[in-house]
């Protein structure tokens, strides 16, 4: 879990991992240049799988993530953020996936988004198969990076690229996609925090993994897929500048998908809790 | 005779198909194909039925009524056998509605047709995960199982109640067989068996839980499809009740039968990683793991009740079985 400036959060996210029913894992926390006292918070608990990597510059997501799987022992590998809250049966339902499908290489699960308060506020939608996940692959891959878990020697084999700054999942997807087996689970394992989208933001992840489309096109000699998603890109780019700035984008991007059932709100809610007490004290 | 196999794309479905065509029998198998390992196995498998014999197919999940009340309309099956099931101990950790759903509902779904439809005897597989915290090795048929330690276990029990049930009730003839780690060609991804052959031909660590301090009772499969062919035809029998019809938990007056079907030579795991070593000639390298939840030490079936039914009890020297299996790994793989 690479963090960074994530004082506020960073205990939530932590506490969700430490209260996993599955219990035989390192946790890697690579603290990538903070300068808010995040290595602080981290420092403050105490568990033997919590192993602290201080830096004190920012080289990116990309870069510490490659850190971390070099420096992993173990056959699998999942991701994490600093600002999200991962359901106690993740690693469980995820590691026992990966063992009894030895063919596939990555694995995520459902998504629910959250606000800064807590509040739900929709859903990632759901692919579940390998071939639902790569449907389109020069528009993007439906599988949520922070929920990725899979074996190391695929995380190694292809790496992230440390030059992406954004789209740094959706870049390794589009390089392995054709000789890789990826899947999700079908139930919701992780609280995602959505934070508004900035113009900005959003522009720059396009570009690079517009940058992503052109390099693996090329590589494949897949000409017409590969300019109709720079075309789908620029169109993209274009509805962005049009709609962020007004805050409609939401609206436009249709991500809320299927309302949450009660039971599915009840549980959400009991997990934002466990892993928000004392965080004041 | 017409013979219904459910779960016929699975690993003791198909063998048991196979068996059944290459004997005469018209087969209908029905098989709903879930993801739960590799379809592109279970896909092969079904390949491997179609070249043979008068087979069909129906993909549909058994917890689907209207379309099992449908095929038993269509058919008149002279014997069933319900091979399907969800499988796994692990998955029933983190997904105990798919047991539900697979092994409970759909099982019910089976008994209702049968009953309805007078077939003259219905028998389905249980599982030697019903004995689960039982300490007194071998286990017997006549021992107590209330203490199973998975929720897959439970389902498996809760099917032999349910079978017996219907014995008492309509006078339907069924026979449970509790398999014990059933292991050959074509076999479950999932399992021991193909993790460590997989892991050990491409040179990575394998699991051993419990410091391999385990000892299974590992069957051929070869051996379960005959006694499973052999127990369709001992059909069991219905008796006036007396004083101590019920004092066996694996006796009843009521047409109700329950085997065990195991190997009976419970055999160290760290033995049996000997074996897929000489049979791949490499070694395997081992992650030593803490036992696992829903997990036993030891398994060894008695299968005293078996032989006296119908003459057969399972013997395939695991040493063989392994090569067999390990010669099919390498082939499908192509490793």
């Amino acid at each position: 879990m690479p963090v960074r400036n994530a004082r506020t959060t960073v205990g939530a996210a932590i506490r969700s991992i430490l209260a996993q029913t599955y219990p035989h894992f390192e946790f890697l926390i690579i603290d990538d240049g903070s300068t808010d006292g995040t290595a602080e918070v981290v420092s403050g608990f105490r568990d033997p799988r919590i192993r602290l990597i201080r830096h004190h510059v920012s080289l990116g997501l990309a870069v510490r993530l490659n850190e971390a799987i070099s420096m992993s022992g173990s056959p699998l590998f999942a991701r994490m953020d600093a600002d999200d809250v991962a359901y106690p049966m993740r690693l469980e339902a995820q590691v026992e996936f990966l063992e009894r499908r030895p063919e596939c290489d990555l694995v995520g699960c459902g998504v629910l988004f959250f606000d800064d308060a807590g509040r739900v506020t929709g859903r990632y939608p759901l692919r579940r198969t390998h071939g639902e996940i790569c449907l389109e692959p020069w528009r993007g891959f439906f599988l949520p990076h922070p929920t990725w878990m899979g074996r190391r020697a695929w995380f190694a084999r292809f790496g992230y690229h440390d030059s992406y700054r954004k789209t740094q999942d959706q870049d390794l997807l589009l390089r392995s996609f054709d000789s890789s087996c990826f899947a999700c689970l079908d139930r919701t394992l992780l609280g995602y925090r959505r934070a508004r989208r900035t113009l900005w933001k959003s522009l720059v992840g396009r570009a690079y993994f517009s940058r992503s489309i052109a390099r693996e096109s090329w590589r494949r000699r897949a000409w017409l897929a590969g300019c109709a998603g720079l075309v789908a890109q620029g169109a993209k780019s274009l509805a962005d500048l049009l709609t962020v700035p007004f805050g409609m984008d939401g609206w436009l991007r249709g991500r809320s998908g299927a309302a949450m059932s009660a039971n599915e709100l009840e549980e959400w809610e009991m997990i934002w809790k466990a892993c928000n007490m004392d965080l004041e004290t | 005779m017409k013979i219904l196999v459910t779960g016929s794309a699975g690993f003791i479905g198909m063998h048991a198909s196979i068996r059944l065509l290459d004997a005469g029998h018209e087969v209908v198998g029905v098989d709903n194909l879930n993801d739960y390992y590799d379809v592109r196995l279970k896909e092969s498998r079904l390949a491997q039925l179609k070249r043979r014999g008068v087979f069909s197919f129906e993909r549909f999940d058994l917890a689907d009524k209207p379309r099992l009340n449908d095929l038993f309309a269509r058919h008149r099956f002279d014997r069933v056998l319900n091979l399907a099931a969800q499988a796994g101990v692990r998955y029933s950790l983190t997904n105990p509605d798919a047991y539900i759903t697979s092994n409970l509902v759909a099982f019910m779904n089976i008994l209702e047709c049968c009953r309805h439809q007078k077939v003259a005897h219905l028998t389905y597989a249980s599982s030697s995960s019903v004995y689960g915290a039982n300490a007194k090795l071998p286990f017997s048929t006549s021992d107590p199982v209330d203490h199973p330690v998975s929720l897959y276990a439970a389902t498996k029990r809760a099917n032999e109640l349910m079978a017996h049930t219907y014995s008492h009730l309509f006078g339907l003839p069924t026979t449970g067989l509790r398999f014990f780690t059933v292991y050959g060609p074509w076999g479950r991804p999932d399992m021991s068996m193909a993790l460590f052959t997989s892991a050990i031909v491409e040179g990575r660590p394998i699991n051993v839980f419990n410091h391999g301090n385990m000892r299974r009772d590992f069957t051929f499969v070869g051996d379960i499809v005959e006694g499973v062919v052999r127990v369709l035809d001992a059909i069991p029998q219905a008796s006036v009740p007396g004083p101590g019809s019920y004092d066996d938990p694996a006796r009843s007056a009521a047409p109700f039968r329950v085997f065990n079907i195991g190997n009976s030579n419970p055999v160290p795991l760290m033995d049996m990683i000997g074996l897929i070593e000489a049979a791949v000639g490499k070694k395997a390298i081992l992650n030593h793991m803490p036992m696992q939840a829903g997990d036993v030490a030891e398994t060894s079936a008695d299968t005293a009740d078996l032989f006296a039914a119908v003459g057969f009890k399972p013997s395939t020297p695991l040493a063989d079985g392994i090569k067999r299996y390990v010669e099919w790994h390498r082939g499908y793989h192509k490793v």
